[in-house]
């Protein structure tokens, strides 16, 4: 029989989106966070998706602007819980990848994403992240799928 | 300038005082001395009528009150609270006249503690218990606490606050508010006054004698309950008590704010006036000692005892005393007079120049003489490493002028009047510093009554000029002043 | 709330003042004496005499117990090294004021690769959370001004849904009117009436007198209603004389001529000139003096229909906009930075258009100290606060009558706002938790009302 390791997380990664299932993982990593002795350092990054007809480095600023909006109200929601988050805004091509190579750079122990409820041509569909992530993470990964009748 | 804005605080100011006079009322009630109780009776419900009419009646618009109106206010104030706490001393026929009981008073706020009682073991003991609480209450500044009490003001109350307190230094604010740094300062002040309080009656004290002794040597006064004043104890602990907390009461009370409340204690102990402080007291205690015993053939525990306390007591601008130095040989006098012109730290209890002050003066005098052999040097006024701004060091050497002038000016008229020299310059010397003894005459065991009524005016000026140092009253003597409304 | 102001020039010290009566503790960290000496004298605060971007100084002035930190010293650079080093030495909230709009903001960092995830760095990683640019939001409120046809901009609360503006009595058919006689559109307000400079209580049979002012609080879809009264319809400014090439001037110049209004500047000195003129298109660089009267009329000023003067030296300003007004522009606008100086131009008949010190000590009241989340302003100065309030759940004054709910005397309760409902004035309405709340107070008192919406 295998030998049953202690499940614990010191670094949780949170990328969010400006979704309302952003709220739900964030105090979710909070938890962890919190029912260890200290806490958790917890990252929520957000990553803006560049078309491919822009540059990479062109800087829309209503799309920042509306990041930092994101960004400032996921802190204000860890300064609620108690813990502190650091906070990070990237731009890139694709969002899958980013996560991914932000989740090795700070070598977290765990990706925790939210997600809401989706139909796409009437099927339950995750997107594209969410299955890139799960193939791809160096990690553990939690999905946190939120009650329907909360959505 | 608005009169009416003075004089609607100043009633507050005077009511103030009228209430302060319950505890004496109480103490003379409970010993039932009749002419007490009703002298008390009288000039408190005098001064609370009073001021509440000026304070409730003349009403003004703008609450804050301008730089000039401050100054005014507090000079006013000093000399107004001296009136009324003169009454109980004339109501109840202690003294002869009213200019004895205004200098009796005059002598308690400003915490000089000189005194005209010719005998003291005498008086009422509710009257000795008022004449302390002036003391206790001019020591950490009436205005000061006017300050802390009341919700108002603002910027005015920093120049009060500025007006009256002693050291002047602007830039050692202790917290934003100046209503802040006086609630710090009264706190400190309280405490002290609790614990030497406490240890006196653990020292055997009566209630009595440890009221007296506290309220009189926390705002570094002098005023004694006996002819003997400390010396009538004959306790070795009771001086050890008082030389403790006459030594402490002469150090900066913000640096105390620093080393309780904000846990630096590097502030108190790098501080160098507070360094040169100690130096300079056991320096002068050390050659006072070597003195007695060497020219007046004291034991050396006698020259210990009474040498230290004595010189502490005059440095602090305290004033008690446990031998007649008057009796002393020159060069311990010489010394002592040397005392009553430093005085102790700024921001202290306690008067006369202060050792920070003849600290930049020393340095001033070693500028310019170096500036004499080589006048392009620029040379920064230093103290502890950081460099005294210009504008101060015109200030205190302008308020050393004042000071020496002042003392001059002083010593002129009462030789004039008649007295020999040792005693009018010690006794200007002395009620200028807010000591009280002097030499002479006017020493330990002696008393002022002998001074002609015309001195005691100057001396009366000297005790206030010396208590605000001296720009706050001297400035309403400049025509000037009156002159832009 | 303990807050630490760095740089006492005219902004720091305009700030400290408001927040002192607001009831904060303030300590103010200046490097000039001289400007020390100003502060102490005017203002009961602590001041610490040293550079601010120093870890000595901040320490002294215990940093470590900030909620706040300030840094509005002339000095951009200076600005940001001390939030920088206040936030990495324990302060809660950092505010720069950058003037120089190339530092404003966020920019993508390079990186190595081509086509690598590009990290955004933030003001907040520079340590500063609130950047304040006096200069460009005078620009923006000089722009708001010369586009619509109000002398003066509008503040909004509830989401826009209640505005108050202030009105000067100017046409002659409302002087010597008795206040009660103006018929307002209903709802409204009058939240202050403003007679020789000063905020005043008017009486029942108070007269209007040339040069008065009225803040009025009215539903934004009746504000255009009541500016018929007091406003005779400018047109929308088409050409624009700029005097002085400062900051304020290039941002308004630039931001004018991109929406197709023919601009010109006037500035002195031929240095900045060839600098404006670089920097700018299609818009007329004159080196002149601004105050000569030839010259203004030689370049045309009196056929401009607005003329702003935002010189750096205000004094100036004044005496050109003086004379722009004797060349008959329709419109003539000052910038000044010392408040002292509103009423003087107010006077002498001119509008100004925007004091960069008191929308910095706006964007702080709103933006820091209240979270940003409700409006807040201040009329007159610094005199009296406009604040919204949420009404929270647990509120003291949740579920009750206005007029049973305590508020200090001085304050006034502009208007209530229940699920996007109006009432203006409540009178005595019930305030439900969710309400939104506008209120006119004092700065004195607005600690004592944040207390009873919590």
């Amino acid at each position: 029989m295998v030998e049953k390791e202690e499940i614990e997380f010191s670094k949780i990664l949170v990328p969010v989106a400006g979704t309302t299932a952003d709220e739900g993982a964030i105090e979710l990593a909070c938890k962890l966070s919190r029912s260890k002795k200290d806490l958790c350092e917890i990252y929520a990054i957000h990553v803006i998706p560049v078309e491919r007809s822009l540059p990479l480095d062109a800087e829309d600023s209503t799309k920042m602007d509306a990041a930092e909006n994101i960004l400032s109200n996921i802190e204000s929601i860890g300064q609620k819980q108690g813990c502190p988050i650091e906070t990070e805004m990237m731009q890139a091509r694709d969002i899958g990848p980013t996560i991914i190579e932000e989740a090795k750079k700070r070598a977290v122990d765990l990706i925790l994403m939210g997600i809401s409820y989706k139909q796409h041509f009437g099927l339950f569909c995750l997107g594209d992240v969410i299955p890139y992530v799960l193939e791809n993470a160096p990690c553990r990964v939690l999905i946190d799928h939120q009650l329907q009748s909360k959505l | 300038m608005r009169i009416k804005a003075i004089l609607h605080y100043l009633g507050l100011i005077i009511a103030i005082i009228g209430v302060s006079m319950i505890i004496p009322l109480l103490w003379s009630l409970f010993l039932k001395e009749s002419p007490a109780v009703s002298a008390f009776a009288i000039s408190m419900a005098l001064a609370i009528v009073i001021g509440m009419i000026l304070w409730r009646f003349i009403k003004v618009k703008e609450k804050n009150i301008s730089r000039r109106e401050a100054v005014t206010l507090v000079a006013v104030g000093w000399i107004s609270i001296s009136l009324f706490g003169a009454l109980p001393y004339t109501l109840c026929g202690a003294m002869p006249n009213f200019l004895d009981a205004f200098f009796e008073a005059v002598s308690g706020f400003t915490t000089t503690g000189a005194t005209v009682f010719t005998n003291i073991d005498i008086q009422y003991k509710g009257l000795l218990i008022w004449r302390s609480l002036t003391q206790w209450l001019g020591g950490m500044g009436i205005i000061m606490l006017f300050v802390a009490l009341l919700p108002l003001l603002g910027i005015g109350a920093a120049r009060l606050a500025e007006a009256e307190w002693t050291g002047g230094k602007q830039d050692e604010r202790l917290t934003s508010r100046m209503r802040d740094t006086a609630k710090v300062l009264w706190a400190i002040y309280m405490v002290m006054t609790i614990l030497e309080f406490i240890l006196l009656k653990i020292a055997g004290l009566s209630n009595f004698d440890s009221t007296m002794v506290t309220l009189s040597t926390i705002p570094s006064g002098g005023f004694a309950a006996y002819n003997l004043s400390i010396a009538a104890y004959n306790s070795l602990l009771v001086e050890g008590i008082v030389l403790f907390f006459m030594i402490a009461t002469g150090v900066n009370f913000g640096l105390y704010y620093f080393l309780l409340w904000k846990k630096q204690p590097g502030k108190l102990f790098k501080n160098p006036e507070f360094k040169f402080y100690l130096l300079l007291l056991f320096g002068a205690a050390l050659l006072i000692n070597l003195d007695l015993i060497i020219n007046m053939g004291a034991s050396i525990g006698e020259a210990i005892r009474y040498g230290s306390f004595n010189t502490a007591a005059i440095m602090t601008t305290t004033g008690f005393c446990t031998a007649d130095f008057n009796t002393w040989p020159p060069l311990s006098k010489a010394i002592l007079l040397f005392l009553m012109v430093t005085g102790a730290s700024a921001g202290s209890t306690s008067g006369a120049l202060k050792v920070v002050r003849v600290l930049v003066l020393a340095k001033y005098a070693y500028r310019q003489i170096k500036n004499a052999f080589n006048p392009s040097a620029v040379i920064p006024l230093k103290l502890g490493g950081n460099i005294v701004p210009e504008g101060i060091v015109n200030k205190t050497v302008g308020m050393a002028i004042i000071y020496f002038s002042v003392a001059v000016t002083g010593f002129l008229i009462m030789s004039g009047l008649g007295l020999d020299t040792v005693t009018a310059l010690s006794a200007i010397v002395s009620t200028l510093g807010n000591v009280g003894p002097g030499l002479g005459a006017v020493g330990p065991l002696e008393n002022y009554a002998s001074i002609p009524a015309l001195g005691k005016g100057v001396l009366i000026f000297c005790m206030i000029a010396g208590r605000l140092e001296f720009f706050t009253i001297l400035i309403l003597f400049l025509p000037t002043f009156w002159r832009w409304k | 709330m303990y807050i630490i102001i760095a740089g006492g020039g005219i902004i720091g010290s305009h700030i400290a003042s408001l927040l002192v009566q607001e009831g904060h503790e303030v300590t103010v960290l200046e490097q000039s004496e001289t400007a020390l000496k100003n502060l102490q004298g005017q203002l009961d605060i602590k001041t610490i005499r040293g550079n601010s971007a120093t870890p000595k100084t901040l320490k002294e002035a215990e940093i470590e117990r900030a909620d706040l930190v300030l840094a509005v010293t002339n000095n951009d650079e200076t600005n940001m090294i001390t939030c920088f080093m206040a936030k990495e030495m324990g302060a809660v909230t950092t505010a720069a004021r950058i003037r120089n709009v190339d530092y404003s903001g966020y920019f993508v960092a390079p990186s190595k690769t081509p086509n690598s995830p590009r990290k955004i760095v933030r003001p907040k990683s520079l340590g500063i959370d609130v950047f304040i640019n006096p200069e460009l939001e005078a620009a923006t409120e000089i722009m708001e001004i010369l586009s619509g046809f109000y002398s003066t901009p509008v503040e909004n609360f509830a989401n826009g849904l209640v505005q108050i503006r202030e009105f000067k009595i100017e046409s002659e058919s409302l002087v010597g009117k008795k206040l009660t006689s103006l018929t307002l559109p209903q709802p409204s307000m009058i939240v202050a009436v403003i007679h020789q400079g000063e905020i005043i209580e008017p009486e029942k049979d108070f007269v209007l007198s040339e040069g008065d002012s009225l803040h009025i609080a009215v539903p934004a879809y009746n504000m255009d209603e009541l500016g018929k009264i007091f406003i005779q319809k400018k047109r929308t400014a088409k050409r624009v004389v700029i005097f002085g090439g400062s900051r304020v001037g290039v941002l308004t110049a630039s931001e004018l001529q991109k929406r197709g209004v023919k601009v010109k500047i006037i500035e002195q000195d031929p240095i900045r000139c060839d600098e404006l003129a670089a920097q700018l298109e299609n818009v007329d660089i004159l080196q002149g003096d601004g105050t000569d009267r030839t010259f203004l009329t030689e370049q045309g000023v009196s056929s401009a229909d607005a003329f702003v003067a935002t010189s750096e030296n205000e004094e100036i300003n004044i005496l050109s906009a003086l004379l722009a007004k004797t060349l008959d522009v329709p419109r003539v606008m000052v910038v000044v930075n010392k408040p002292g100086y509103i009423p003087l131009a107010e006077a002498i008949g001119i509008d100004v258009a925007a004091v960069p010190t008191i929308l910095a000590a706006n964007k702080i009241i709103r933006f820091v100290l209240r979270g940003g989340v409700i409006s807040a302003s201040l009329i007159e100065a610094q005199k009296l606060e406009a604040i919204e309030f949420v009404t929270g759940a647990q509120a003291v004054i949740a579920n009750k009558k206005v007029t049973e709910s305590g508020f200090p005397k001085e304050t006034k309760v502009v208007a209530i706002v229940h699920n996007e409902t109006i009432f203006i004035p409540p009178e005595d309405k019930i305030i439900k938790p969710g309400d939104h709340v506008v209120i006119v107070t004092p700065p004195e008192s607005v600690q004592t009302i944040e207390k009873l919406f919590k």
